[in-house]
């Protein structure tokens, strides 16, 4: 039971927490978002230059061979921001399917497909990544003198999508704007409000972004935030997107057996140039009724240390004894399993799934996915 | 998103200090952003964020430049008329809590703001369950005898 010190620390202490300036947990992540960027490519390069060294060690005691190398990849080249950008527009077509504009009724059909372009973005940048899943497809390209997000739906309620900059960084938009996109109309919106930057100072946020919504052709919904670009620069962005087209939602790795109950339901790769090759990380998600269970793959992995591997065919796995997470290495690249409870599989289940995982041929050269 | 405010909340009450709540959460956030892959496929995220936020904390009290500020001035004494008001009751007691050493304050602050028992505390701070129970009570023992008010309550969990 409280004592009248417990109820009197508790809400002293609650007190002194409300105190203080109005919270802005938007502000809050946008600032540890640009930080965080830093964080994990400051990591990336010293991992690289570690693997690198491993590799070389490696090679000269003759126990393994080091991965081939790509030499058709071109050599990623310096950028004003620091990042290494490059061409990655190295999705390959998923031929024999139509684009957006052809066939919206496609749009989100098929987690495997991207029924839209951004390659004319894609083509110097230092991270691209795209996603198909449940109700939209969308596409995130950053670059040195602008980022962009692309999301289509047949639903224009889905627009924006949790994973937009503006869900997820939660900007404030003023009035919409008409205007004319691919000439078609469409809406324009830019976020308002400030911001503050490290150091303290309050910067305004009007022209900062700019969301633009149109419809592409009839029951097809688009929209294209730009950040870091005028209005009429954001629209001739959007413009660029090319709904004639459709592209793969490719991984280095194929899983020859969904789990259990389950199928795929969710594809997203993320390419890049902070890596020896341009794979950064990517997953599957498979979901049956209120169970889903996720392959993420990267070049690092998410769990602890756990003794005693197990075996899932040819590859080794590793098993949190807690249940529900189980981490595999193959070829260099993590796999870290989860299921949405520690229950939802049992370990054969996926042990026997994680058995099916392959490599692909070249899984350093995307356009071969 | 509303995680972040509450971590905010939960900085202001361990540093005492507006900004220095949000350079800690900052920075944080920031890691949490850049390995977010990571601690997303942990059991329990949120705790996990919370215990960087305390290894941030006491990272910075730890450096000896940061140990010379000055946290504020207790009440010399309580006067009748200040524990008439339960607002400056709570003000009092906040004072108090800023005379703790840094890890029995932040042992009170995951006790009594965020309400976790003593075996999350002692996962958080990475100790023994017993190093908590001592702590805390050393931490009720001190706020006891500086606020004669206290006399009568049981600190003990």
């Amino acid at each position: 039971m409280p004592t009248e010190l417990d109820e009197l620390l508790t809400s002293a202490l609650q007190e002194r927490a409300n105190l203080g300036a109005p919270i802005d947990p938007a502000r809050l992540m946008r600032d540890a978002v640009i930080d965080g960027r830093r964080i994990r490519t400051r990591r990336r390069v010293v991992a690289a230059v570690l693997a690198a060294a491993a590799v070389s060690a490696i090679a000269v005691t003759g126990t393994l061979a080091p991965r081939p190398s790509n030499s058709a990849m071109p050599a990623p080249g310096p950028s004003r921001s620091g990042f290494l950008a490059a061409d990655l527009a190295l999705l390959p077509v998923a031929a024999g399917r139509p684009g957006a504009g052809a066939r919206p009724d496609l749009v989100a059909t098929d987690p495997l497909t991207v029924h839209f372009s951004t390659d004319s973005i894609a083509n110097n940048a230092f991270i691209a990544t795209w996603t198909s899943t449940a109700g939209y497809e969308s596409a995130t390209v950053q670059r040195d003198d602008f980022q962009v997000y692309v999301a289509v739906s047949r639903d224009p309620e889905k627009l924006p999508p949790s994973d937009s900059f503006v869900k997820f960084f939660r900007y404030a938009l003023g009035s919409p704007t008409t205007v004319t996109i691919g000439g078609r109309p469409g809406t324009a919106a830019t976020s308002v409000g400030t911001t503050r930057l490290p150091g303290g100072s309050q910067v305004s946020l009007e022209g900062k972004l700019w969301a633009l919504l149109w419809q592409p052709v009839d029951g097809l919904w688009a929209t294209v935030e730009v950040q870091g670009q005028p209005l009429d620069r954001a629209v001739r962005i959007a413009e660029s997107v090319r709904f004639d087209v459709a592209k793969k939602c490719a991984l280095p790795f194929t899983v020859g057996r969904a789990p259990a109950g389950t199928k795929l339901r969710t594809c997203t790769v993320r390419l890049g140039t902070q890596l020896s090759g341009r794979f950064e990380d990517g997953q599957l998600g498979f979901g049956g009724g209120s169970k889903t269970f996720i392959f993420y793959a990267s070049d690092s992995h998410g769990g602890g240390v756990y003794p005693r591997p197990l075996k899932a065919g040819p590859n080794q796995v590793w098993a949190d004894p807690r249940g529900g997470n189980w981490t595999m290495l193959l070829d260099g690249v993590f796999f870290d399993v989860v299921g949405s409870t520690p229950h939802a599989f049992t370990q054969q289940q996926a042990l026997d799934t994680l058995a099916t995982v392959r490599m692909r041929a070249h899984p350093e050269d995307p356009s071969t996915w | 998103m509303a995680r972040g405010a509450a971590l905010l909340r939960f900085a202001r009450v361990l540093t005492a200090d507006e900004h220095r709540a949000e350079d800690l959460v900052q920075d944080v956030l920031a890691k949490v952003y850049a390995s977010w892959r990571r601690i997303s496929l942990l059991e329990h995220p949120d705790l996990y964020v919370r215990r960087m936020l305390v290894n941030a904390y006491t990272s910075w009290w730890r450096r000896a430049v940061n140990r010379e500020l000055a946290v504020a001035e207790p009440a010399a004494t309580s006067s009748v008329e200040d524990t008439a008001s339960e607002s400056a009751e709570r003000d009092a007691i906040w004072r108090l809590v800023l005379q703790l050493s840094p890890r029995q304050r932040t042992i009170i602050v995951l006790r009594y703001y965020e309400d976790y028992d003593d075996a999350t505390i002692a996962e958080l701070m990475q100790c023994r369950p017993g190093t908590v129970r001592t702590q805390a009570r050393r931490a009720l023992a001190k706020l006891q005898h500086l606020y004669p008010a206290f006399e009568s309550a049981n600190g003990e969990r």
